[in-house]
């Protein structure tokens, strides 16, 4: 939207102040560069930031294993939190929108709950030869597997909600119906649990808490490509997604598709949530409260401006609590899925007390 | 034909099936037809009101015409064309509709849900043109909304929020507006101000525009066309509302308007098109006077409960006293008692108290 010409007579009409979002959105992505390079430069072994930039930009250090600390550690994970972050936050500001309500995420609607059972699936019923890790190890095929069981998982989960919200019209119904269909998801998890052995409980366990780590170089390209094609539906749906602001009925009468919205929203955010649930575990929490931090910083419901910076301050968040989670300078790392809450929530709260426009930002 | 719009033999209500996201409209389950056979039509230049009781289905069949809620039975067709084979956008581009829905998003300003309007026309990310931001700024002006366009509109009040949802649906430029009581959260200069406002649509900008009210001798007034919803008293009791359509007049001199809205307590008033609370009389009383002063002076003793005889030197009666310039009244409740001289008319009101 550009701002109109304006002859003299007329009072200057702003369609909500554009330049200055801009101007954030470049903002936001440097804060990404810069908190990308101190979570390279900063772990158990901590790398001054010189000696960061210089591994980035000519690939020379004087310390051959910083390169290696870089090169296949740091870097993967870095990029892996970014990803994650964005996606996240991008699948939980979709979610909001489309049900009109601050507390859908990705989470509701069981597509975390539908990539757990995906995972559960493969790790629980594949025995104890093959545990989680073990096909974390067979590279690009073994990410497959775990990528796609999550995916699978995600999507049966959401073929059930989408064959009810044919029937259904009333999109609160929906994120209800979601709801419980999440709650039978993880219940079937539970049983599967009980009677599955202890070893191979640990690993699903383990892979609960969330972690960055775990994705290597080869399966970063293919978590990127995945992404940025949810990404680029999200993009495509922000239209629809402001015609939503105002309610299905307006969205209707304006010429919007209901359906067709649903299913693309519902498509990216599974494509978002679930290939990163399926390589990082379900990391709570980013998804509900970045677009509430994001709509407060930014100032608008537009999601043309919306959907790429949630996933910049998403990124930033993400970042930021790994930076965290590797309590500097100790040898111990806690896992991303406590972090990310115990961080982020305080934050929100902040957020929310100082802007009063939670409640404000949905009928 | 100029039709622009038409109803043919259409039936709205609520498919007992199709219940499930519906319910908020279908409480008690009994009505599944709401009204049937309704043969009607919108012309351009045409501002038609839809009126009737709480409940009548007035919104059903506004949300039917625009093809939000399906139909039970019957066609809906614009310009000949039936909705049912149109697709959503050409819909928008043709009709548009003011809801009763609260819109209290945060952090949307004025002009930007203004500018939703264009999304019809708008391509795939939504960015205006020239022309598409002329016209946003149109809307807004003529709607009044000029002063808070920049606000956010979770800090507007429900009127400016009600005029700025009109503005969206200007903007959305249609031959066809539908309304559904746009006025209710208005004072009476706004609602005056929107009436107006609509009707320089129709007759100016040749717009079709159908709004429902509850404001009744507002509508009586504007309306070129009334189209009544009321009870269906008919022994067949097939469906719970039925409508009628004709001119205001029409409608007031055949008794329809007062059926329509027949309820104890209260009666129409056929010469002035409005209601009145009915109260139980104190007795008649006579009132001498004219003009201005005698009609208010009529309707301080209607409301005390007298059923007021004009020009008829009776007893009790009510004088009206023309001294030096000053509205003075006279009071005179028997033949024989003393006539209470020179009273201001709160005085008069004090002594007409009935006595309980």
């Amino acid at each position: 939207m550009k701002i109109s010409s304006v002859d003299g007579h007329k009072p200057r009409l702003q369609s909500n102040g554009n330049v200055p979002n801009f101007s954030l959105i470049v903002l936001l992505s440097v804060a990404v560069l810069i908190f990308f390079v101190i979570d390279l430069a900063l772990g158990s072994v901590k790398i001054p930031l010189e000696e960061v930039i210089s591994i980035l930009l000519y690939g020379e250090t004087e310390n051959a294993a910083w390169l290696k600390i870089i090169e296949f550690i740091r870097l993967p994970k870095g990029f892996t939190a970014i990803l994650a972050g964005a996606s996240l936050s991008v699948a939980g500001l979709q979610m909001q929108t489309l049900f009109r309500n601050p507390l859908a995420g990705p989470s509701v609607l069981g597509i975390t709950a539908g990539a757990s059972f995906g995972v559960a699936v493969v790790m629980l019923a594949s025995g104890a030869a093959t545990n989680a890790f073990a096909i974390k190890q067979l590279g690009i095929n073994g990410s497959w597997l775990i990528v796609i069981a999550s995916s699978l998982g995600s999507s049966l989960v959401l073929l059930v909600i989408l064959s009810i919200s044919m029937r259904v019209k009333d999109n609160i119904v929906l994120l209800i119906v979601g709801i419980m269909v999440g709650n039978i998801t993880i219940s079937l998890i539970s049983v599967w649990q009980y009677f599955s052995a202890p070893e191979q409980i640990q690993d699903y366990l383990i892979w609960t808490f969330g972690s960055l780590n775990g994705v290597i170089q080869d399966q970063l390209m293919l978590l990127a490509i995945v992404v940025s094609l949810g990404f680029l539906f999200s993009l495509g749906a922000s239209k629809s997604l402001n015609m939503m602001l105002l309610g299905e009925n307006y969205a209707k009468s304006m010429g919007l598709n209901i359906t067709r919205v649903r299913l693309s929203v519902i498509l990216a955010t599974s494509l978002l949530a679930g290939s990163v649930t399926g390589f990082c575990g379900p990391i709570g929490f980013i998804g509900i409260a970045v677009p509430h931090i994001t709509r407060s910083i930014l100032n608008t419901s537009d999601h043309r401006f919306l959907t790429p910076s949630t996933a910049l301050v998403g990124a930033i968040l993400m970042l930021i609590c790994d930076i965290i989670a590797q309590l500097p300078g100790s040898q111990v790392t806690l896992p991303i899925n406590a972090v990310t809450a115990f961080v982020g929530s305080p934050v929100v709260i902040w957020v929310i007390m100082k802007n009063r426009n939670l409640k404000a930002s949905f009928s | 034909m100029n039709r622009l719009l038409s109803l043919n033999d259409l039936a709205i209500g609520y498919h007992p099936a199709k219940r499930l996201g519906l319910l908020a409209s279908d409480h008690s389950g009994r009505w599944r037809t709401i009204a049937k056979a309704l043969t009607l039509e919108l012309n351009p230049g045409e501002l038609v009101c839809l009126l009737g009781p709480n409940g009548s289905g007035k919104s059903t069949l506004m949300r039917t015409m625009s093809g939000i809620q399906p139909p039970l039975a019957g066609r809906i067709e614009i310009l000949g064309q039936s909705i049912t084979k149109m697709s959503p956008k050409d819909i928008a581009l043709n009709l548009s509709i003011v809801l009763t829905d609260r819109i209290l998003i945060g952090n949307l300003s004025v002009y930007a849900l203004v500018a939703l309007g264009r999304s019809p026309y708008t391509g795939w990310m939504g960015r205006l043109s020239e022309e598409d931001e002329a016209i946003v700024q149109e809307a807004i002006e003529i709607t009044g909304t000029t002063d808070f366009v920049n606000s956010h509109i979770s800090d507007l009040s429900d009127g400016e929020r009600q005029k700025v949802m009109i503005a969206r649906a200007l903007a959305q430029d249609t031959p066809i507006i539908l309304l559904d009581e746009p006025t209710a959260f208005l004072d009476l200069p706004n609602r005056i101000e929107i009436i107006q406002l609509l009707r320089k649509l129709t007759h100016q900008k040749g717009k079709s525009i159908l709004m429902s009210t509850h404001e009744l001798d507002l509508a009586l007034q504007a309306a070129d066309k009334i189209w009544l919803m009321q009870e269906n008293r008919s022994a067949r009791k097939d469906c719970k509302s039925k409508l009628l359509a004709g001119l205001p007049e029409e409608l007031i001199l055949n008794g329809q308007f007062e059926e329509a809205f027949a309820r104890e307590g209260f009666l129409f008033d056929r010469q002035t098109g409005s209601f009145q609370i009915h109260h139980q009389t104190c007795g008649e009383i006579g009132l001498i006077g004219e003009g201005t002063l005698a009609f208010w002076t009529k309707r301080a003793l209607e409301r005390l409960g007298y059923q007021v005889l004009q020009n008829q030197r009776m007893f009790p009666r009510v004088e009206i006293l023309h001294k030096s310039g000053t509205d003075l009244w006279r009071y005179i409740s028997s033949e024989d008692s003393q006539p209470q001289d020179n009273i201001t008319i709160t005085e008069l009101i004090v002594a007409m108290q009935p006595k309980r």
